[in-house]
């Protein structure tokens, strides 16, 4: 490990930080790698990226598939020590031993002319960004001219990113080792299309008239359509909008592109929807990024969308089907535009109309694959067809539920009582109750954690837990427990605990004497805390580990990279523990358990979401709406709010809830079902 | 009055592994029951497949019947074999049916035996994806799906004396930059196994949908569309897993069934059979299906529907094995457990206080 240089002095991680890392590479190479912090390895060899370290190995993959070897890149990172436990992401120094560590980046980057940032933070301190809004899937692969105008930036993901299980990216992070190597050898001319906002109504008038006019001529002449509200500037793009959200609010715009070079962005106001209007009455093929959210949108607004709507997220999913859907992700695979996702809030308008001709560029570049693959055919009937003649009308009309059976009947006491709700909800307190009988009194959590410093007026505390769980006592006794705790005192008067800045020593006749001087230091010391102890979490895995080994068993080893313990008590390890653990007395809990998350699951994820369901529905029909995405990679469909393939079969729970899903009884007169016209007219071709 | 209708294809992904094999004998044991064909192995009383569809179906049911505990052991051997899972996963997974690794491991071997053609289809695939990082597209997959994989082998890093004991046990060691490493199979081997049948068992059912349910002119089919029979609107409630649910007046009943196991059991014309592996009349392949009705979804309150009487042209047989609740669930469990199928996080709804808990 290689001592720090004198530089260092002064630095938070001088002391903290292990080891010290050079830039390594050739001093005057064209491409500069910048990665975060050295990991483990990385200090112990003073080599940033180490070949065999596991970053290291995954980036040199990188630049062989790339056709770049390490010997024409200059390696550096963004700090030059290894951070304590490898955390520099929020840690209280990572600003500080940052701005510290600048000059030596700086002489890194002196030559650069083009930046390979790995990872989020050496993309924000090389692109100077703040850390709010940032993702780094929005920046991948987006050619930037620094701030100071001296090299260009391609941002891509952290080896380290990959190795902990995002695989899936391994073709995309390539992809944008190559185009860093494609602007070193050729340099980049920024992408400058048209992005036009609010402009005058009889501009946009006639634009729309253009479109008609082209699109009635050639009728292969697409239209990307898009809309913005509040939810989708506020939060996320299109693509990471949780499927089944629902536009909470009217659309504040719409954006439209004919061409790749030009985005239209008009607010949803005035003379502008009756031009809207016309454009998306027209009988043109029209392009969407998540078509449902922004059709249910249009709909709510409404108006009428004839022609056929392609969704290209879903033709990307089909295309890509392990990779993110959002179109910040996607774009930059099809357009040299840039990032542009981060604009949302500052600058709401061009941000518009920017999506707008991404997703045209988007939808003309996953058409063309889709085609060339011959999966076109499969996107078209599979998600498109499927969505519009299976999936939606049967959404639509929905499952009927037996409310009676589900809430049973309302008493004399006004209480429902014979439902299936009652029955989960009984079941639900009686696990938790066999739970909290038997599970072992130290594991459960003090609470308030820091415990109480004066002593109480009552002997018993709110139980935090009781709302939660009905059955749960309202109140807990409260014990003292005597704790070594830091404690600030006053080495002057004595004083300790509740000591202030601005304290004031008491003098003998236990006045405030301002003559005497407070020195106060913090000492360890044993105190009396009073604390209630909160009921066992079984839904918790640090609680049930705690459990699980306070009982003496042995707790299942974890597969997963990031486990901080190494253990695991997933469902696998809790049902060995049912069936073999010692004593046998024990196995009743970890069975109550096992139980106990599943009636949970039947209650909170059917039971009482189909009731708030039915009665925020706006069609009060008595039926669930499900909804439909294409989410699984194999294609297949899922189902949710509620998800209909979770509910399983063997439970008799499960069964009891497919049981409160009926058929109609009685008939309807003729066409009384039939539904009111679609907001999509019959897709042409 | 009205009745649901749930028309499920029974062992899609099982019989869709033989036609991947082109092993028309195990699409044949996939119909009529393999799990008690292994069992019949497993107990020392093999079923020959020179018997007849209706000898080898009753011969079958008796080995359920009186083999429960070596039924179970197969079916858990069989599906667990064709999505990957190991010697090891079997016994971390049913260590009531599997103690040992001896048990597991003779089971599979049996397995295995009677089914030559799927390790090595099973090696075709994990290869081929390890090599190309994707398996699908035009050629390899009747639809042209095509799923990018990018982890199915690891090299995991070995200490001097793990490789010590990786050479002896025969494993291979392969050493780069001096340092010992084994050749794992990583998390997509599994899914790579999986992604050809399930993936194509979605085509199937999406296409059976569309000609059910979507309008003539849309599907190109319109003999069977039933897709207004509900007042004017869509009788179909859900698609889940490989099941249709529909929900039709009682008058319609009987009409409806008669479509829909039309729909599902037509040959799929995306999956032919070549004379040369398939000695049936049959030239397309086609999946069974069972029907249940009932007032509610519940399946215990469900009636199962006589289907033997229905003809479908191009699908001379008719019985098949009956999938039972517990083989369904187990299968979706392993869906989920592949990632293939999404359950939490946006899919299945958690309570706050569970997702606090789960985080946390």
């Amino acid at each position: 490990m290689l001592a720090k240089p004198d530089s260092c002095t002064g630095c938070e991680l001088h002391t903290l930080g292990q080891g010290w890392v050079y830039s390594t590479g050739p001093e005057d190479a064209e491409l500069v790698v910048i990665a975060e912090a050295p990991g483990k390895q990385e200090a112990a060899w003073g080599v940033p990226l180490y070949p065999t370290g596991d970053s290291g190995g995954m980036f040199n993959r990188w630049l062989g598939l790339a056709g770049l070897s390490r010997d024409e890149i200059l390696i550096h990172n963004v700090i030059s020590c290894r951070p304590p436990n490898n955390e520099l992401v929020k840690a209280p120094y990572a600003e500080e031993a940052i701005r510290h560590c600048r000059p030596n980046l700086e002489r890194s980057l002196s030559r650069a002319k083009v930046v390979l940032t790995l990872g989020g933070t050496a993309t924000r301190e090389i692109l100077q960004l703040p850390a709010a809004d940032f993702s780094i899937k929005d920046w991948h692969g987006c050619v930037t001219r620094d701030p100071t105008d001296r090299f260009w930036v391609v941002p891509n993901f952290h080896p380290a990113h990959l190795v902990r299980g995002a695989h899936a990216l391994m073709g995309v992070a390539v992809r944008d080792v190559s185009r860093a190597k494609l602007v070193r050898d050729y340099g980049w001319e920024a992408d400058r299309p048209d992005i036009i906002v609010d402009p005058p109504v009889e501009w946009f008038r006639a634009w729309a008239d253009e479109y008609i006019a082209a699109a009635t001529r050639d009728p292969s002449i697409w239209m990307a359509v898009d809309t913005e509200t509040e939810e989708k500037l506020e939060t996320t793009d299109e693509g990471e909008l949780k499927p089944g959200a629902r536009t909470s609010n009217e659309i504040v715009r719409y954006n439209f592109s004919m061409h790749p070079d030009q985005g239209v962005s008009v607010p949803a106001v005035g003379p502008y929807l009756e031009i809207v209007a016309k454009i998306l009455g027209f009988a043109g093929v029209k392009c969407f990024w998540y078509r449902k959210y922004d059709l249910d949108a249009i709909q709510r607004a409404g108006i009428i969308v004839r022609g056929t709507c392609l969704d290209f997220m879903w033709a990307w999913h089909v295309l890509q089907s392990d990779l993110p859907r959002g179109l910040g992700f996607v774009a930059p695979l099809f357009s040299n535009f840039g990032a542009w996702k981060h604009r949302s809030r500052t600058e709401p308008g061009p941000y518009a109309a920017i999506d707008g001709f991404q997703t045209l560029r988007c939808a003309a570049g996953i058409a063309a694959i889709l085609h060339q693959e011959q999966r076109w055919e499969t996107f078209y009937r599979h998600c498109h067809l499927a969505d519009e003649y299976l999936f939606w009308p049967s959404c639509k009309v929905g499952l009927l539920v037996d409310r009676k059976k589900l809430e049973g009947e309302k008493g004399e006491d006004g209480e429902f009582h014979g439902g299936f709700k009652q029955l989960v909800d009984q079941k639900v307190d009686e696990l938790w109750n066999t739970i909290q009988a038997q599970a072992p009194q130290e594991v459960r959590r003090l609470d308030p954690p820091g415990g109480l410093k004066t002593e109480p007026k009552t002997t018993e505390r709110k139980n935090p837990d009781c709302e939660k769980n009905p059955g749960s006592p309202p109140l807990l006794p409260l014990e003292v427990m005597t704790t070594a705790a830091q404690v600030k005192t006053c080495t002057t008067c004595g004083a300790s605990e509740r000591i202030t800045l601005k304290h004031v020593c008491k003098g003998e006749n236990g006045k405030p004497d301002r003559s005497l001087v407070p020195v106060v230091v913090t000492k360890t010391m044993e105190v009396r805390r009073w604390f209630i102890r909160r009921q066992f979490n079984p839904n918790s895995s640090d609680q049930m580990l705690d459990a699980v080994l306070a009982f003496g068993h042995k707790p299942g080893k974890s597969k997963r990279a990031e486990s901080k313990t190494g253990y695991t008590v997933d469902k696998l390890t809790l049902e060995r523990l049912r069936k073999h653990a010692q004593p046998p007395e024990t196995r009743s809990f970890y069975a109550a358990v096992l139980e106990y998350r599943e009636v949970k699951r039947i209650k909170s994820g059917y039971v009482d979401s189909t009731l708030r369901r039915l009665d925020e529905s706006e069609v009060k029909d008595g039926r669930l709406h499900p909804e439909v995405t294409h989410r699984p990679s194999t294609l297949r469909t899922s189902y949710i709010n509620p998800n209909l393939q979770n509910i399983a079969a063997r439970s008799a729970l499960s069964e009891g809830f497919r049981e409160v899903l009926v058929a109609e009884e009685g008939d309807r007169e003729e066409g009384a079902g039939a539904s009111e016209q679609p907001c999509v007219e019959a897709p042409v071709g | 009055m009205a009745k649901f209708i749930a028309a499920d294809y029974s062992g899609i992904e099982a019989v869709l592994t033989g036609w991947f094999m082109r092993d028309a004998a195990y699409i044949r044991l996939a119909r009529l029951g393999v799990h008690a064909y292994l069992t019949s192995h497993l107990v020392g009383d093999p079923a020959s497949l020179q018997w007849s569809d209706s000898d080898l179906i009753g011969f079958f049911a008796e080995m359920k019947e009186g083999h429960p505990d070596t039924y179970d052991k197969a079916k858990r051997a069989v599906h667990g074999y064709n999505y990957g899972l190991t010697v090891h996963g079997l016994c971390e997974r049913f260590p009531d049916l599997y103690p040992t690794k001896a048990a597991a491991q003779h089971v599979v071997a049996v397995y295995t035996t009677i089914c030559p053609k799927l390790p090595a289809f099973q090696k075709s695939v994990i290869d081929y994806a390890a090599a190309n990082h994707f398996w699908g597209g035009p050629g390899l997959h009747p639809y042209n799906l095509k799923h990018y994989f990018y982890n199915i082998v690891n090299y995991k890093p070995l200490t001097e004396a793990a490789a010590q004991w990786h050479r002896r046990e025969g494993y291979k060691v392969i050493r780069i930059d001096g340092r010992p490493f084994a050749r794992v199979y990583g998390d997509d081997s599994k899914r790579a196994l999986a992604f050809p049948a399930q993936s194509t068992a979605c085509g199937v059912i999406k296409e059976a949908g569309l000609r059910l349910y979507a309008p003539p002119e849309i599907s190109g089919f319109g003999e069977n569309y039933i897709g207004d029979w509900w007042y004017g609107d869509t009788p179909l409630r859900a698609l889940v897993h490989d099941e249709f649910l529909s929900e039709v007046r009682d008058r319609d009943q009987d009409r409806a069934i008669e479509r829909i196991v039309r729909e599902m059991r037509r040959p799929v014309l995306a999956l032919p059979l070549d004379p040369s592996w398939w000695p049936g009349e049959e030239r397309y392949l086609s999946i069974g299906v069972e029907v249940n009705v009932g007032q509610c979804w519940a399946k215990k309150k469900m009636e199962k529907i006589d289907i033997s009487g229905i003809a479908v042209p191009g699908s001379p047989w008719a019985e098949t094995r009956e999938t039972d609740d517990d083989e369904r669930e187990f299968l979706r469990e392993i869906r989920e457990e592949l990632a293939l199928v999404e359950t939490d996080e946006e899919g299945l709804e958690i309570a706050p206080e569970m997702r606090t808990a789960l985080v946390g």
